[in-house]
């Protein structure tokens, strides 16, 4: 059902794509307008910090603008796509870790959802997602949110399809699993308090 | 080998949909979107100057190389005795014509050579 609207999705992608490479930068806002918001959640998910995924999605439009035709000619550009923000993330946490910052910025991370003030099941959500590994949160993620066939979630993140679903399938049941309890302790916890 | 399908490995979990309630996408400031768009206008024209730069090494250094190789060209396809050499260099100006000259005047060794007779 979601395939036609990914199709297009895709095609959008090319297109843009191809325009900045006929254009140059003048074309970049319309790939910029339409790929941003989902490039920047993926990046968040991957580095739990707005100023680091930025810092990624920059670097990932920075790399697109100045060579658009490896993405032109891929078979599938947006999964391409975020697997040049996914590498861009992966560096800049890698820079982080030299130095030493890990343990800042998730903090960070927690302080700044607190201050979202979210309802309580989301935050139940968050935390359980936030809990799993990076490799299984970043399957579960790209499945859910990206709506992406195990296929092209082993294509982003360069493993193999099977990999990937076991991945998710591990995801999937922690998850369940965090989720139930988190819930039966939320009501008993708002139980108590009656 | 198994093969994975899609419909093997998706789960009818709740979880699944409550992880789907939390895909929204983050806000994008226009600051934000003003900063990627100079960026990359700053990289282009980077890499646009660093292809000029490297264009303009890459025929220096051929022009460089096509002169030196005419040069040696020249220098190893030059008799001694051509006349611009010659002028520079006396010694090598000696020929057939001087020889016999000098054995007509009864110099050296040409005489004994037979040259004189």
């Amino acid at each position: 059902m979601n395939a036609p609207a990914k199709n297009n999705f895709q095609d959008e992608v090319r297109c843009c794509v191809s325009d900045v490479q006929r254009h140059g930068v003048i074309a970049l806002g319309a790939l910029f307008d339409l790929t941003a918001g989902r490039c920047l959640r993926y990046a968040q998910s991957i580095t739990r910090s707005q100023e680091d995924a930025e810092d990624a999605l920059q670097a990932a439009m920075v790399r697109i603008t100045v060579k658009p035709q490896v993405l032109v000619t891929a078979d599938h550009p947006w999964p391409y796509f975020l697997r040049v923000v996914r590498n861009e993330a992966l560096k800049i946490i890698r820079r982080r870790r030299s130095v030493n910052a890990t343990a800042g910025f998730i903090d960070k991370t927690v302080e700044s959802t607190d201050h979202l003030e979210e309802d309580d099941n989301r935050r139940v959500i968050r935390e359980a997602l936030s809990r799993l590994p990076g490799n299984q949160r970043e399957v579960v993620l790209l499945k859910i949110w990206e709506g992406m066939t195990f296929a092209e979630i082993a294509d982003v993140l360069n493993k193999s399809p099977n990999t990937v679903a076991s991945r998710y399938r591990y995801a999937m049941e922690k998850l369940q699993q965090q989720l139930s309890s988190l819930v039966q302790h939320q009501t008993a916890g708002t139980g108590s308090n009656r | 080998m198994t093969v994975v399908t899609e419909h093997e490995q998706s789960q009818p979990l709740d979880a699944e949909e409550l992880v789907r309630s939390l895909a929204e996408e983050p806000p994008i400031s226009p600051e934000f979107r003003a900063r990627v768009l100079a960026a990359a206008s700053e990289a282009t024209a980077t890499s646009t100057r660093k292809k000029g730069w490297l264009i303009a090494t890459g025929f220096s250094a051929l022009c460089t190389v096509c002169v030196l190789m005419v040069v040696v060209f020249n220098w190893k396809t030059t008799p001694a005795n051509a006349p611009g050499v010659a002028e520079k260099n006396p010694a090598a100006r000696t020929t057939g014509e001087d020889i016999i000259n000098r054995a007509l005047d009864g110099e050296g060794d040409v005489i004994s050579s037979g040259v004189g007779h």
